[in-house]
Order: structure tokens, then sequence, then C-alpha cells
């Protein structure tokens, strides 16, 4: 049905073009000719479906993407494939009803009924205190279950669940007791793996797996071996009416404490000499919980999925795999307690049942009802019940179930919580996630890739990671481990001696408390699931490192100060013990006296960053003794500060900067001897937005005393000189700042006149400040630069008129500086305002721009990529950032940079960045579609804004190779960057991050080493105060010979090489040969560098460049800063 | 064409050796100030090389030169253009024709390179260009005043020169001259007010349309996502 859809509507595209000039008036229909292509009339289905589009799935784009999707995510299933796999099950199930029955043994004696080659799955042996007897008969029933018959398998893992029903005669009445029911079905499972280990014909693989990740339910997991795409489970399964349910509530105890679970190897001895029956019997909520679910609950759920999705909703299966995976992309599914498919259906059956979801939904309508409910759902305070208590009263009710699992999600017998393993903070990360990915269905830009196709990664997903070690022996001895308190025996108890999920539980409530209101979310990383082969032992349980994932509250993360209760108040005491010796008196500017922590005294922000891993290390070291606590999100920060093994990343320094602005343009607006007035003056400088990536320190008004000022009058003008003979000057840059007059008649016509008129203005400007003001000033015939606090601002005019004045002479110098003017004087400053915006909403924005910057110029492209092209990208995260939340750290800022450089593909898409929310549908429309018409004439890194629809930015720059460099490199670092923290393990040495920040020299043909006394290096140091300074002169501004090099070499080689350099220091100058150039041509007059003669003729002189004259002819054009050019032996290409 | 060789030396010692390619200049319509048969045409002289250096090489190695005049392309030699650090065309204007013809016979096979010195180069060229973007202010503000006084004489004596030729002349002439024509904005047409839905025409059409565009929505909405499958991109795992 679907194909011939598909060939009507081709048919009716190439009819189309038959019509397509005719405009579709008002007139009356052409009666005569058929109508056809898109006015032929519509067939009643026809109009049914385009109808149905438009109400059950928002648009056309998205059902058709959601019917490409389901295809892609199901698993190929090829008749023969499913034939053989069928043919498996059958042999199987016979393998399975083969099997003998043993002999009747002591349950404490069960394992030897072990076969020989097979390890126990369970950790720990029966206890020799325990009653009952075990002998295996084969199956009672074998039934398929789970996802294979509902077809809601995935791709990734599909697999069928096989359930084998443990008959009747090997049960006892009280197996429910002292863990007797699990023994019996993990010899019951160890039996069958010894039958079926010996079956090699039939079976590839076969393994040991927990159920849920839960230790006290192993189960089997094979591969077939000729159907090897399938995982088979082998689970087990008791008749639901083994044991009376209500023995099995939450809150009964079932485990009696003389059968304590000792793993194997530990010793009795440790036991602890007290009188056990005289000890309260202590809840297993778990464990029951375990019961409830090997009680035929499995089949149960399978047919009241089934009826759900056949006979009331047939778009839930494909609802389904939607929901399925969305969860995978997101690793909800993952690891212990995770949410799984599985829970994802049951909560569609709730919806169905609770008449959200009816027969007529559209699988896309039923995905948004699961997300909104999920997001809107409290299952931590008021959980939800699949049962009927309405006509079953006696079934228990949802507060008993709260009381003992944080997250309550029950099926319809009433008694079975499915959520009891998820904990507190998977579920709110499940929360949070269907809370963004609702929001971003009603986006139309691409929501569908970010909910569905694209796999959110914890390290791009998260500000910070942090890790701990978790390992049993570290938290030994501390106050809330205490392991004689009921509480850890309870945990012992609950989990059959695996106590890690509690004590994580634990250890989370104390971070939670220590960093409350300073994160949104933290949610710990699942462990991956692991099988192990039937002849090994189990792994062990003991947890050993723990990640968290950390997304902040950028408002207040960093917040130096806790502020606690008064002094004498009630709470003061319970707040001084959760905080220790760190907690003090604090008296505030309001009277007030306070406890309170304060994490530093230091103002800079580098400082503050760290308080974070302050406060987690401290908490975690007084309450659990864990020592050492990594925390990712500042690892970077150094590369931005002011020297080695300082943090202070100089955030200050902008702010100082801004503030110096404003008074100088106060005391512009001031000048009285102007003949025009000030219309406008503007920043146009990243330092104006924050995300300069080295803010200068002020100037210390000292003449180094290796520059000499020259004892020429010019000096009496103010002005410092540099020198070619001495170490070249620290460098002090000068921010550039654009001022408008008012409008005014008397502007000359003629570019010369108006750079004349300016001249004259510059003059008189800088004249009336220093006599009004006081300022340094030095004038050029360009600019003027003042000297205001230390900084150095290089005011222009602007005119608005030169730019068309410019534009209508035509000639190619006109043009050039036209297009100049009009990048300078309004393109940059319009931006810097914008983007300061964007660094006032974001608090992460201005760090993690200034880092991604010294990215980039550390691999040598900074006259390669554009930097405001770099500040757009890292924009576009803050803007549009896709499945994730907006970073709030420099680190989440870079790899989120790495990923959109890797996954947006820029030879098909403009990137759209929508600044200020001035992007509509239909200027979106308009630039894709303009992008899209005529793609190879557009800049390879096309970035559309709504100050800029045709990426004007990037037109020349990035070129093709450098934009394969970048790609390459942001490939490599991600990778790296992603590797190293992963490892990060703690006790061992950390990796070197910064790996990534330095350049591979090799694949250049020639490298410059430039004279390291003659490049201009960074201010170190710290930020001092600049308020006792007098100032005699102007200092050296922007002299960076660096800079002027690699323009002169550019100016004179573009056609012939490129040129890569770092403009934050480094003494290396990459050069890349462009080959094609370098084949010989026939002579022109124009532009012949550095050509030698390869071949004369009566007609034709054939000539070509010679790299070595231009080698030569580069050591002349850097002399003094050169000092040798190494050859590199022929690359690798 | 010819071919000069010539070892170019800084002060500091480095040097580079280049070929010079030249001929006798001869275009069909020569300049007054680039004459044709007493030029030498020269290209490939590198960005660092002056014309002081130039017009040194030569008036010691040939005899007097007029002038030299250096430009980065063959186009437009009549105004001096600002250097941009390209590799440059020169035109090297002598006293005599055979002083041209003395100048090519240094271009014979085999002999030695002739040697010239050349300018501030690179951190010196930089720091004395560094000097000169702030010069003393009394001499700018005599440049820009001047400048401004020529322009003003300038648009004058072309308002004088309008004013001259729109009046008829001794014989009574009167000089038309083109003028920018005045572009007049098309005027905007009033819409006439339409009474939609008046006729069951019309009623129908708004229908048709209606589906013409859903359909045409859904094509391309196919496309795109044809377009999308043919990139891959539905590959969620």
């Amino acid at each position: 049905m679907k194909r011939k859809q598909n060939k009507k509507q081709s048919a009716v595209l190439e009819g189309k073009g038959s019509r397509g000039g005719q405009d579709p008036g008002l007139g009356p229909p052409p009666a005569k000719k058929k109508p056809s292509g898109l006015y032929k009339p519509p067939t009643h289905e026809e109009l049914q479906t385009l109808k149905e589009t438009e109400s059950l799935f928002r648009t056309n784009l998205i059902k058709l993407q959601i019917t490409e999707l389901i295809s892609e995510v199901k698993p190929n299933s090829s008749k023969e494939a499913s034939e053989a796999l069928e043919t498996f099950l059958h042999k199987l199930k016979s393998e399975l009803s083969s099997i003998k029955t043993t002999e009747r043994l002591k349950l404490s004696e069960g394992l030897r009924l072990l076969p020989k080659m097979i390890k126990y799955p369970l950790s720990f042996p029966p206890s020799p205190n325990i009653k009952g007897h075990f002998e295996f008969s084969p199956p009672s029933k074998i039934k398929v279950t789970g996802s294979y018959l509902l077809e809601t398998n995935l791709k990734t893992s599909p697999n069928v669940n096989l359930t084998v029903e443990i008959p009747r005669e090997c049960l006892q009445e009280k197996d429910y007791m002292n863990y007797r029911v699990f023994h019996k079905r993990a010899l019951y499972l160890s039996i069958i793996a010894g039958h079926l280990i010996k079956k090699r014909k039939l079976i590839s693989s076969l393994d040991f797996t927990y159920d849920l990740n839960y230790p006290l339910l192993p189960i089997l997991t094979l591969t077939p071996k000729d159907s090897s795409q399938f995982t088979v489970y082998i689970h087990t399964t008791i008749p639901a009416d083994t044991f009376p349910l209500t023995k099995l509530l939450p809150s009964k105890s079932n485990v009696r404490r003389f059968a304590r679970p000792f793993p194997f190897g530990e010793k009795e001895e440790e036991e602890r000499e007290c009188d056990h029956e005289d000890l309260p019997p202590l809840p297993t909520p778990h464990y029951n919980s375990a019961i409830l679910l090997e009680m035929g609950s499995r089949e149960k759920h399978l047919e009241e999925l089934y009826s759900a999705s056949a006979v009331d909703c047939p778009s839930i299966t494909e609802a389904t795999l939607l929901c399925k995976t969305w969860l995978h992309q997101r690793g909800l599914d993952q690891g212990y307690g995770g949410f799984t498919g599985f829970h994802a259906s049951m909560v569609l059956l709730y919806l169905l049942r609770q008449r959200k979801l009816n027969h007529f939904m559209s699988s896309y309508q039923v995905f948004r009802i699961f997300l909104q409910f999920l997001a809107n759902s409290n299952w931590d305070e008021r959980g939800i019940s699949l049962g009927d208590r309405e006509n079953y009263p006696s079934l228990p009710s949802i507060d008993e179930f709260h009381s003992s699992f944080p997250i309550v999600f029950i099926d319809s017998s009433g008694y079975l919580n499915l959520t009891a393993h998820t904990s507190l903070h998977q579920y709110h990360a499940l929360r949070q996630e269907a809370g963004l990915c609702h929001a971003l269905l009603d986006k139309s830009d691409g929501s569908f890739g970010s909910v569905f196709l694209k796999p959110v990664k914890p390290v791009l997903k998260y500000d910070a990671l942090c890790k701990f070690d978790l390992s049993a022996g570290n938290i030994k001895g501390s106050p809330l481990f205490d392991r004689n308190s009921d509480k850890w025996e309870e945990l012992v108890f609950d989990f059959g001696g695996w106590v890690w999920p509690g004590v994580l539980d634990e250890v989370m409530r104390v971070i939670d408390k220590g960093l409350e209101g300073r994160v949104q979310l933290i949610s710990q990383l699942p462990v991956k699931r692991n099988k192990w082969a039937v002849t090994a032992v189990s792994p062990t349980l003991a947890g050993s490192d723990v990640t968290l994932g950390l997304i902040f509250n950028t408002e207040r993360v960093y917040e130096p100060l806790i502020m606690g209760p008064p002094a004498d108040s009630n709470e003061a005491s319970t707040f001084r013990s959760f905080w220790g010796e760190k907690s003090e008196l604090r008296r505030f500017p309001d009277g007030s006296i306070n406890e309170a922590v304060l994490w530093t005294e230091e103002k800079g922000e580098g400082e503050k960053r760290n308080v974070p891993r302050l406060i987690i290390d401290h908490i975690l070291k007084r309450h659990t003794h864990i020592e050492g606590v990594v925390l990712t999100h500042n690892t970077l920060d150094s590369l931005l500060s002011s020297g080695k093994g300082s943090i202070d990343t100089r955030e200050g320094v902008s702010v100082g900067v801004v503030n110096a602005f404003i008074e100088l343009s106060r005391e512009l607006r001031q000048l009285k001897d102007l003949p025009l007035e000030i219309a406008t003056v503007k920043g146009a400088s990243p330092i104006f937005c924050h995300t300069e990536v080295h803010p200068p320190l002020p100037w210390n008004g000292k003449s180094s005393s290796k520059v000499r000022s020259l004892p020429l009058p010019l000096v009496q003008d103010h002005c410092l000189h540099p020198s070619c003979d001495v170490t070249t000057p620290t460098l002090t840059p000068c921010f550039h700042v654009v001022m408008e007059m008012e409008a005014s008649g008397k502007w000359p016509d003629s570019p010369d006149a108006i750079d004349n008129i300016k001249t004259a203005f510059y003059l008189s400007i800088s004249s009336s400040l220093r006599k009004q003001h006081g300022l340094i000033t030095g004038t050029s015939k360009d600019y003027i630069d003042i000297l205001k606090k230390g900084y150095v601002f290089r005011l222009t005019i602007f005119y608005l008129r030169e730019v068309s004045i410019l534009n209508d002479l035509r000639t190619p110098q006109s043009l050039s500086k036209a297009k100049g003017l009009e990048k300078d004087c309004i393109s940059k400053p319009l931006l810097v305002s914008t983007l300061n915006g964007l660094h006032n909403q974001f608090p992460a924005y201005s760090l993690g721009t200034r880092l991604c910057k010294k990215w980039v110029c550390s691999h040598l492209l900074t006259n390669q990529i554009p930097d405001e092209a770099v500040e757009l990208l890292v924009a576009h995260l803050f803007l549009h950032p896709g499945p994730y939340l907006v970073p709030g750290s420099s680190v989440c800022v870079l790899l989120r940079f790495f990923d959109l450089l890797l996954s947006h593909d820029w030879p098909r898409d403009p990137l759209l960045v929508d600044l200020n929310n001035q992007l509509n549908d239909e200027t979106t429309s308009e630039i894709i579609s303009s992008f899209s018409k005529d793609r190879e004439r557009q800049p390879l890194m096309f970035i559309a804004t709504p100050l800029d629809h045709t990426s004007k930015l990037t037109k020349d720059r990035p070129s093709a190779p450098v934009m394969g460099r970048l790609l390459t490199l942001a490939k490599a670092s991600l990778n790296l960057l992603t590797n190293q923290i992963d490892s990060l393990q703690i006790g061992r040495e950390s990796p070197d991050f910064k790996q990534i920040f330095r350049s591979p020299l090799t694949d250049y043909h020639l490298l410059i080493h430039l004279d390291e006394s003659k490049v201009p290096r960074l201010q170190t140091g710290r930020v001092s105060s600049v308020d006792g300074h007098h100032y005699s002169h102007l200092p050296i501004v922007q002299f960076d010979p660096v800079h002027l090099y690699v323009q002169a070499l550019e100016s004179a080689y573009s056609n012939l090489a490129m040129f890569f350099y770092d403009k934050h220091g480094g003494s290396v100058i990459g050069v890349l040969w462009k080959q094609a150039a370098f084949k010989p041509h026939p002579f022109k007059p124009n532009g012949m560098q550095c050509r030698v003669t390869i071949s004369k003729s009566e007609s034709k002189l054939l000539v070509a460049p010679d790299k070595e004259v231009i080698i030569s002819d580069m050591m002349i054009l850097g002399d003094g800063l050169v000092r040798n050019i190494e050859v590199l032996e022929t690359r690798p290409s | 064409m010819d071919e000069l060789k010539i070892k170019f030396s800084t002060s500091r010692g480095s040097s580079s050796q280049h070929t010079i390619y030249c001929k006798r200049h001869s275009v069909r319509q020569p300049s007054t100030k680039i004459p044709n048969q007493r030029t030498l045409f020269t290209t490939g002289w590198p960005p660092y090389c002056g014309r002081d250096s130039i017009q040194e090489l030569f008036s010691r190695l040939v005899g007097q030169v007029e002038g030299v005049y250096l430009q980065e392309g063959t186009k437009a030699i009549e105004n001096e253009q600002p250097q941009t650090g390209g590799y440059m065309i020169g035109y090297i204007v002598f006293k005599e024709d055979e002083e041209v013809s003395r100048a090519l016979s240094l271009c014979s096979t085999g002999s030695p390179p002739l040697s010239c010195c050349v300018g501030d180069t690179g951190l010196k060229k930089w720091t004395r260009e560094y000097q000169e973007r702030y010069p003393v202010e009394s001499l700018l503000e005599k440049a820009a005043e001047s400048g401004v006084t020529a322009y003003d004489e300038w648009v004058e004596s072309e308002k004088k020169r309008k004013k001259h030729l729109s009046e008829p002349d001794e014989d009574g002439w009167v000089t038309v001259t083109k003028k920018t024509p005045i572009v007049e904005k098309p005027k905007r047409k009033k819409k006439k007010p339409q009474f939609l839905m008046l006729y069951a025409f019309q009623q129908r059409e708004k229908q048709r349309e209606r589906i013409a565009e859903l359909r045409k929505k859904f094509q391309e909405d196919q496309q795109k996502v044809a377009a999308m499958r043919a990139n891959r991109k539905f590959k969620p795992f």
C-alpha cells in the first residue's frame, strides 16, 4: 500500500512541471483542459490521508520521518531468519523438557546438585540453617514472553524472553522465606545450564546475567548458533498462586536474621554474637518484589500489553518503539533500576486505562502524551497504580509502598512495584528528559533529530562529571555506614549481601544536601549490564568507582557562602553537625549573626569555580570517609588563566574594561568644542562581550627598560615607540570603539575629503580630551588611541554615507574599503552588543567561548577561521541546545562545540543561529532555499543569523582544507577528551587534559621558527588596581610583529601557500604549499612571484614558482623576527 | 622575454636571488609618463624591493634613470597606487633608447647575478611604520587642512565650470551634459476591495487551492525525507 502511494505521488510530481508557471488566480478554472498535477480531483482516500496528517501528526514531515525511523529501529526480519529462530526455539523447548529429574536433597545441601562445570550464580550459598528440600523436574510450562511477541524489539538488542515454569513439586509452602526460592531458581537454572552447555551444536554462547541487574535474580542468556541476531534469555517463573500475596507486602520481613547471607569465602565466624531472636525483623521490600515478579507476573503483563496493542490502541506498538528508541538514546534504560522499554509500555498501558489514549490516535500523539505524562508525574510523592482498588478494596494502599520505595508504579496485581529498584535520582533524570523533549517537539526546527536520532552522551549532557571511590574498604568505619546498625543490616538482607545501591542512595542524599540549590540535576551514570560465562564465578558486586553527572544551576553553583540558620535557632546544631568544623558563626551586614560556611575568600571567578568540588570533597570526607573527589567542570580553565599555576581567569578585567569604556564615552559626550554632536559610541572588540581569550592587564605605566622612547620630537605627542634591536614589549592591545556623529549635510562627497575631515575631527577630539579630561591620547591619520585606566581604546569615526559613496565609485579599492567599513563599523558593533546579551543571559557563555577560541588558535588557525564564527557557533550551543539543557561549564561548552562541528551536516544544511529570537519561519525557509539553490557558491561553513542571512562572515574563510583539518582536529579532540574523562580514576594520576590544545606540527611543509624575544608575550600576573597611576605617555599599542609578518606573507603568497599561526603566543608559523600552483605555466606579465624559467622555446616561455627563492624571500620579509625556516620532509598527504 | 638575475640582500646579510623578466616597453597607447622606446618593462620584483633600490641599481649599471614606476598589475598606470605587499611590475624609464638596450644586454646568459641592496624589511620596517602612524600633530593638522581646502576649491571650481557650461558661450552654444536621470518610483496601485466568497466558484476555487497546497507540502516533505534517507540520517544507533 505504501509503495503504491509513493508511485502515485511521484506521478503527481512529474505532472506538476507542465502547469508550474500558471498563476492560480481568481478566474474560473480552465474547464476544457483535463486537470492534472496538483489540481486533479482528489480521491477520497487521498483527502483522508492529507487531512489526517494535519490533525494527527502536526506535519507531514514528522509522519514521514516516524515511518522512516520505525523501519530503521526494528531488527531485520526476513522470513528465513524468523523461521530459523522458530525452529531454534522449538529445539530448545524440547531440550529443556528432556532434562531428567534429580534426586531430592535438603536445600542447605543443594549445591551438591550443581553440575560439574557450572558455577553457582548467586554470590552466597544456601545457609546451613535454612529448611526445605529441592529436586529438579522438567518445567511445567515453557513460554515466550516479552517484546518479541509484541514486535517491539529494538535493533540494538533483539531478544526473546523464554520463561520456564518451575513445577509445583519443586516448591514448598514456605519458600518465600530466607532466600529459599532464590536458591531454588538458581539451582534450577544451573541444572538447565549444565544440560545446555553440552549442546554446542545448538548454542554458541551461554552466560549468566542478572535480571533488572538485581543480584538475587540471575537468568540465563544464550545466543543461538544459526540465527545469532537474537539473544535468548531464560527466565524462571513459579505458579501465580504459590505464595499468599499478603506475605509479600513491602513492609513484610521474609528473611530471618539467622539466614544472613555470607558471600562465598567470607567466614561465618564474623557472625555477631547476639541473640537473633530478640531483634525486631527487618522489612525486605526489594526481596519481596522480586518474588512477586517471579510469580507469573511476566506472562500476565504480556497478556495485558498484547490486548492493549491488538485491540484497544493499535498505534501503541509503534509508540512503544518510539519510547524505547527515546529511552535508549538517553541511556535511561541502562543499569540497575533503569527505566526500560517494559516500563514504558506499562506506562502506555496505564495511560490507556486512564482513557488518555484512544483507538484513533497516531503513534506520534501517543508518544507526546507519554512524554507529557512523565514530565508532569510525581511518582516520588504520589505514585500510580494499575491495580483496581475501587473494586478490590483489600489491595494495599499506595502510601504503603511509598514508605518502602522512593518511586512507586504498581502493576495490575496491586502488589508489585514495577519501579522498585529505581532511585529518586534516576526518576528525576527521566522526568527532566521527558520535559525537555516534550518542549522540543513543539519546535519546528530539527527537533526530530534531537529527540530520536542523536544519542545523548553523558559527557555532553552534564556540566560536570563527579567521580569518587565507593568501594567497601573506603567507606569502612564511616558514621553513615555503621555495620552494627539496623539500617546496614536491612540493606544486607534486602539485597542479599549486595549493599551498594543502598549505600549510594545514602551518599547521594548527603551530596544533595551539600549542593542544595546549586544543581538542577544529579544523576548516577549507569554501570553497563554485564554477563559472565556459566563456568565462571559471578562478578563481585562491590561498587567501586561511581560517576555522577551534574547539571548546574548556573546562577548559584559557584556561590562561595552557604548561609545557615541564625545562631540561636534550633536548626543551628543540625547545620553544624552536617558541615562540621567548616561551619562558623558570622556577622552579616544586616546585623544578623548566622551559622555559615565560607569556601573561599578569593574574589576571582576561577577560585569560586572550585567551590562545588570543595563542598563535595568536604562532606564526603566528613560523612562517609571517602577521600578524593574529581570534578571535571573546570579542568581546562587554567588555560585561560594569567600564568602558570594560577586559576585566575581574569573575568574582572573585562568588567574593568567595560567600566572604563562607559566612563570614556561619557567623557566624550561632555566634550565642548566639537563641531558636531556625538550620536553613538559603540564597542567593537570581543572584550566588550567578555569573549576575549586573554583579557590584558591594565598597563602599568612604566616604559619597560627595554623600550626606549625615541629622542625625536614625536615624544612630545606622548607616544612610546618600539625598536627593532631589543625585545618586543608585552602586547598592549587596543579595543576598538566606533563613534558616529549626528547627521549633517556638511560632509563632503569624496572619500579622500571625508578622510581629511575625519582626521581633523580626531585632532580636535584628541586635544579636547587632553585639555578637558587630562587623558593621554595618540593621534593618527585614521584613529585616536586613548589611554583610559590603563587600557587603550582605539576610536574611529564612522560616517554612514561613506559606505554608499564608496560603493558608487565601483573601483576595486573603494569596494573593498566599503566592505571593510561595513564589517568593522556596522556588523561588528552590532554582533558585540548582541553577544553581550548572551553573556548576561548565560553565565557559562563567556568562559566557554574563550576556551573554544583558545582551542582554535592553539591549532594555529588564528587567521584561518574568523573569531566571530567561533563566537556564533558557541552562541548556537546556547540558543539551540538540542537534546540537552543549556551548557553550564566551560568543559561542557568545549565538548559540545566539537560535537556541533562534527554532527552538523555542513555541506547540506545551513547553521541557523537565532540571535534575539528574530528568525521567523518565513525568513528561515528563505535562508534555506537560497542556501540550497546555489550551494557551491556559498561559504563552506554557512552560519546564518538574523543580522547576516548569507553568512558574509565566513565568505572566504575557512577554506576547504582548513575546514577539513578543523573537523579532523575536533574529532580527535572530542575522542581524546571523552576518553580521558571516562578513564579518570581516583588515586591515579589525572591525564593531561591540555593535550588537545597541543597541535601536531608534522602536517606542514615548512615551519618558520621565530625569535622568541621578538614575539610579543602576553601579560602575566594578577589584576592590579590602576587608580594610583599617573600616566605620562601612551604605551606601544597593538605592536605585534608576528601578526604583521603573517599579513605580509599572506599578501605576497596567498595564491601559493597557506599560513597558520597562533596569536596567543607560540613562536612557529606553519606553511602549507598549494601544490597545484607550482605546476609550470606560460609566462604572464602579472603575478610573477619568484618564478624561474622551466623551458624556453621560440613561441613559449614556461615558468614556475621556485620554493627555494620563496623561502629566502620569507626570510627577508621577516628580517629580524625569523630565526630559521625548517623544511619538513615530504608530508604524507 | 629576457631574464635578469638579481641578488637582493639586506643590511643584515640575508639574500635571495631572483629572475626578473624584462623587455623593451611597447604598447599601443603609451602614456606620456611611460613612453614606449626608452622604458624597460620588468616583472617579478619582490615586495621588499623599493623604488630607490631599483633606481640605484640601474643608474649604477646602465645610466641615467628618469623614473621608476612600481605596481602590482599592468592595469591603470595613471595613478600611483598604495602597495599591498605583493610582487610587482616595474617600468624603468631611461633618458635614452640605448640605455634600454644596454640594460637588456645585462641579461646575457652566464653573467653573474647583479647585486641589489634593499631597504628596511621585517622588524625594522614595522617599527618605522609604527612611528609613522603617529606623526607630529601639527603636520597632521596641516595635511588635513590642506586636503580639505583642496576639496573645497575643487568643489568651487566644479560649480563654476558647470555654471559656465550652462551659459551660452560667445557663439551662443550651450554644452549639454549628461545628467543622471531621476528614477521615479513606480506608483503603488491601490488594491481593489474584493468580495471573497461571493460566488460558488470562488468557494470551489478555494477548496482546490487548499488541496493543492496540502499536496505540494506533502511532496516537499517527501523529498526532504528522501534526501535525509539518502544521506543516511536515519541511523539512530
